[in-house]
């Protein structure tokens, strides 16, 4: 009974800790989120962050015409909870992300590996690009399974 | 009436407020677009509308125009249709957000001038669109 107890113990804390981040300030949400979910600082590694904002002019084809105040203003929210330097624990293992892809991150392909095409598709999407499709508290930092 | 011509005055302050950048960037634009063309007389609403619905080819050369995510009434909410996420509206009469903030105004016309037909506007054209939009 006491192994019991201690199981489920163990299991409720695993749930608590599972994937979840802080939530984004206003005005990244604002700039960030109009089109796309405004991924927290903890997916990609500072670097990654780097180079996206550097080349806003070509983000993933579009010019995102951010003036460079705003454009550092974002970098700084982003720098101070990078993967690379975040405690969280699903931050560290985005820690190691090359590119500027979240979904080309080895960590997410594995989590995400059981959804294809097939059921983007059936969700009216193309890409991994909206997370609150499926996780509904995306926005919140709350990416446990749903 | 004391109390009739104060909610007046304050009813008038904050529609003044609520467009001032709007007069800003329009008289900005006006200005502009006389330097560039001495034939321009004023910005129109139809012009805009045209260029709104105006169906280009985007960069994976499939049809765009403005209205692929504003909607064709834009009254209602759009979608990006990349990642399904939802645009509130864009007329001013249902979000009151809208047409306030010059920073947020040039930035979007930029981008999605870009989006759409692949160049920045020129000065008429984006008042002609804000023209456009400002009367919905």
């Amino acid at each position: 009974m006491k192994k019991l107890v201690i199981l489920s113990a163990l299991a409720v804390v695993s749930f608590a800790g599972g994937h979840k981040v802080e939530p984004v300030n206003a005005a990244y949400q604002k700039e960030c989120g109009s089109c796309h979910t405004a991924y927290q600082p903890e997916f990609l590694p500072r670097n990654s962050w780097n180079r996206l904002i550097n080349e806003q002019n070509n983000h993933f084809g579009e010019d995102l015409a951010l003036s460079s105040a705003k454009a550092n203003e974002l970098k700084a929210f982003l720098f101070s909870r990078s993967a690379d330097v975040s405690t969280n624990k699903t931050a560290r293992r985005f820690a190691s992300t090359q590119g500027i892809k979240i979904s080309e991150n080895p960590y997410f392909v594995k989590e995400h590996r059981r959804i294809g095409s097939a059921e983007l598709k059936k969700q009216g999407l193309k890409s991994f690009a909206n997370c609150s499709s499926c996780h509904k508290l995306a926005d919140q930092g709350n990416y446990d399974e749903q | 009436m004391k109390k009739i011509f104060i909610a007046t005055l304050i009813v008038t302050i904050t529609l003044f407020a609520k467009s001032a950048e709007y007069d800003g960037l329009m008289a900005d634009l006006s200005k502009q677009a006389k330097s560039q063309s001495p034939s321009f007389v004023g910005f129109s609403k139809e012009r805009g509308e045209k260029l709104f619905f105006a169906v280009q080819k985007d960069k994976n050369n499939q049809p765009i125009s403005c209205a692929t995510c504003h909607q064709n009434d834009i009254r209602q909410k759009g979608k990006n249709p990349t990642t399904g996420k939802i645009i509130e509206p864009l007329a001013p009469s249902v979000n009151n957000m809208r047409l306030t903030d010059r920073a947020e105004m040039e930035k979007w016309l930029k981008r999605n001038f870009k989006q759409v037909y692949g160049r920045e506007g020129t000065a008429m054209e984006k008042g002609d669109v804000l023209e456009f939009i400002s009367n919905k």
